[in-house]
């Protein structure tokens, strides 16, 4: 690869996406010329099969992987709530692709209509299929700081993502905006089931929607939970998301659903989330301080307890930079709140 | 008659392998890299002592941080040179030592996937050289336009910290602001931004010189250069120009953080 076949220019990105994700697509771009030449574009399918985990609840569950050609992105858990009139669907998947084979699925189960999809928050491989829902005719619902944000992040991250796992998957996938945006906690009623879709600002990303059916105590806990996967911290407040982490773990659920990762029957597994971020917030905290190079916390690799999750090596290698920028950033009185 | 001509081409191969070492990372850029940058005659070792701290997967092509841990037998060095094989500004920074150092870090650029050289030359005149193979997931830290961040203070402002390390040593922490264009960034509307960087900079105390360098593009805008020293931090004045002639300086009186 030499830098000049990078040296792409693309009209298609619009202006209003950002300059680095843009320079991460053009990237991406040149590697799916060597890596993804041969990929089988017709063969494509995510192969959705719903998982009943209460009556009426159902989860597809995503890879527990990279984003590979192999996947297509299907690494986050989506699902659905089926009530006597209507259903709710959660997440919309990564692609168009697995938006309209979530709809098929769905209508595998049951033949109610599908009213509401509730999009936990912006990152592609939960949003990036809701142009099928729309398309449906379906009430897409979302925080307005992650629509906001997908809407300019979107294009970029999507032509990063085709790079990745191949055009054969994100065919047709379009970034589309939610037909609603909430910032207050909403009740709805699926038809003699109650579902509460809760707001938790500011902690795993701007807006993150929790979806909570009461007749079954199954949650969705979306992004603010990672189960054996190291999570991801780009617009995270660690401080937030830990109080966030509180609220859901005293919530009345017997089964939980997080964003990646296996279903739960019990909270002790929030420790996967808890306690990794907060040893990224105590272990860049610590460099900022003493003036450690981010070359020098990454040197000896993700430490112990946490070196098996999935997606280790590589989140932890983003989040020390990340988290490093942002804490160098802050004055010592931020710093010292932070440290608390 | 051709294997008399590839016999001759091996043994000129052997030749030029003795002269500059065997390239652990296998790249044919080294010789001319190390011809260009080290010297055509230049007496090369690859030494496993020399500790070049990065992170072997790269995703922010623009700002790659990286720290040269100085073994105890090579910190008398009369030169450190940072070098990038596949960069179009292969070489990042010249480094001339007038005391001796323990480590030296900065942030730079990487254009694509790459060995990367951090070469000591030795008072012999043995350059040591340490080579970490980077993996560049996301091309084009020279040639692409650098992410949006923070709005950077006037250009040559500087920023000095100092850190305690055990053992009466310390750390000095130099930020300067500056975009540091590489030159090879084409903008949307075809315009290519020319090249303006941080050319020189020295840095000296109460006691004198630490350290002089020369500095090019690659490394990444608003610079960190990290240098850790044997003894306690002092005074610290920090001083430099630009492509453009601009001088800038920078006083740290402040007590140790
Ligand atoms: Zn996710």
């Amino acid at each position: 690869m030499t830098p000049k076949a990078c040296r792409l220019k693309d009209s298609r990105t619009p202006l209003s996406c950002s300059r680095r994700a843009a320079g991460l697509a053009r990237a991406a771009a040149c590697l799916i010329l060597f890596t993804t030449v041969a990929w089988d574009a017709v063969g494509a399918s995510y192969g959705l099969r719903p998982q009943p985990v209460a009556p009426g609840v159902y989860v597809f569950p995503g890879s527990q992987d990279a984003l590979t050609p192999d996947n297509g992105a299907n690494i986050a858990n989506t699902g659905f709530i089926v009530g006597s009139r209507e259903v709710l669907a959660v997440e919309a998947g990564p692609t168009r692709r697995y938006g309209k084979e979530m709809l098929a699925a769905i209508r595998s189960v049951t033949d109610l209509p599908v009213r509401y999809a509730v999009i936990t928050h912006r990152h592609p491989d939960h949003s990036f299929g809701l142009g099928a829902f729309r398309e449906a005719g379906i009430d897409v619902l979302m925080h307005p700081a992650e629509a906001e944000g997908l809407a300019n992040e979107g294009p970029a991250l999507l032509e990063f993502m085709t790079a990745l796992v191949g055009e054969a998957w994100t065919q047709g996938t379009t970034i589309e905006a939610p037909s609603e945006t909430l910032t207050e906690d909403r009740h709805v009623d699926l038809g003699d089931r109650p579902v509460d879709i809760l707001v938790l600002e500011g902690g795993h990303s701007s807006g993150d929607l929790v979806v909570h059916d009461r007749t079954s105590g199954v949650a969705f806990f979306g992004d603010l939970l990672f189960v054996g996967r190291a999570a991801t911290v780009p617009h995270a407040d660690i401080g937030v998301w830990l109080m966030h982490l509180d609220r859901l773990e005293s919530l009345p659920w017997t089964t939980g659903v997080p964003g990646h990762g296996p279903i739960l029957d019990d909270p002790a597994r929030f420790a996967d989330t808890r306690d990794w971020i907060r040893f990224l917030r105590s272990r860049i905290l610590e460099a900022v301080l003493t003036g450690e190079s981010p070359a020098e916390v990454l040197d000896p690799g993700v430490p112990e307890p946490f070196a098996g999750m999935v997606e280790a090596g590589p989140t932890f290698g983003r989040a020390v930079l990340q988290l490093y920028r942002r804490y160098e950033a802050m004055d010592p009185a931020e710093l010292d709140a932070l440290a608390q | 008659m051709r294997s008399t001509m590839l016999f001759a081409v091996a043994a000129l191969l052997i030749t030029a392998a003795d002269a500059r070492g065997v390239d652990p990372a296998g790249s044919e850029l080294w010789e001319d890299l190390s011809g260009a940058y080290l010297g055509e005659d230049a007496k090369v070792t690859f030494n496993d002592s020399i500790r070049l701290m990065m992170a072997d997967r790269v995703e922010s092509a623009h700002e790659v941080p990286i720290m040269v841990k100085v073994p105890h037998d090579l910190r008398d060095m009369q030169e450190l040179v940072l070098l990038v094989d596949r960069n179009p500004i292969q070489q990042v920074a010249r480094i001339t030592p007038h005391r001796r150092l323990e480590s030296v870090g900065m942030n730079i650029r990487l254009e694509e996937s790459t060995p990367v050289r951090a070469a000591i030359l030795d008072p012999s005149g043995i350059w040591h050289v340490a080579t970490k193979s980077v993996l560049v997931m996301s091309a084009g830290g020279c040639s692409s336009p650098p992410p949006d961040g923070a709005v950077v203070a006037a250009v040559g402002d500087v920023n000095i910290k100092q850190f305690e390390r055990h053992g009466g040593a310390s750390r000095l922490k130099v930020r300067i602001h500056h975009p540091m264009d590489t030159g090879f960034v084409v903008l949307e509307d075809g315009d290519v931004v020319p090249p303006y960087y941080v050319e020189k900079v020295r840095i000296e105390d109460e006691r004198g010189v630490i350290a002089d360098m020369l500095t090019w593009a690659a490394m990444s805008r608003d610079p960190v250069i990290t240098i850790d020293l044997p003894t306690e931090g002092q005074s610290v004045r920090v001083s430099g120009n630009d492509s453009e002639g601009l001088s800038f300086e920078g006083l740290e009186n402040a007590p140790l953080m």
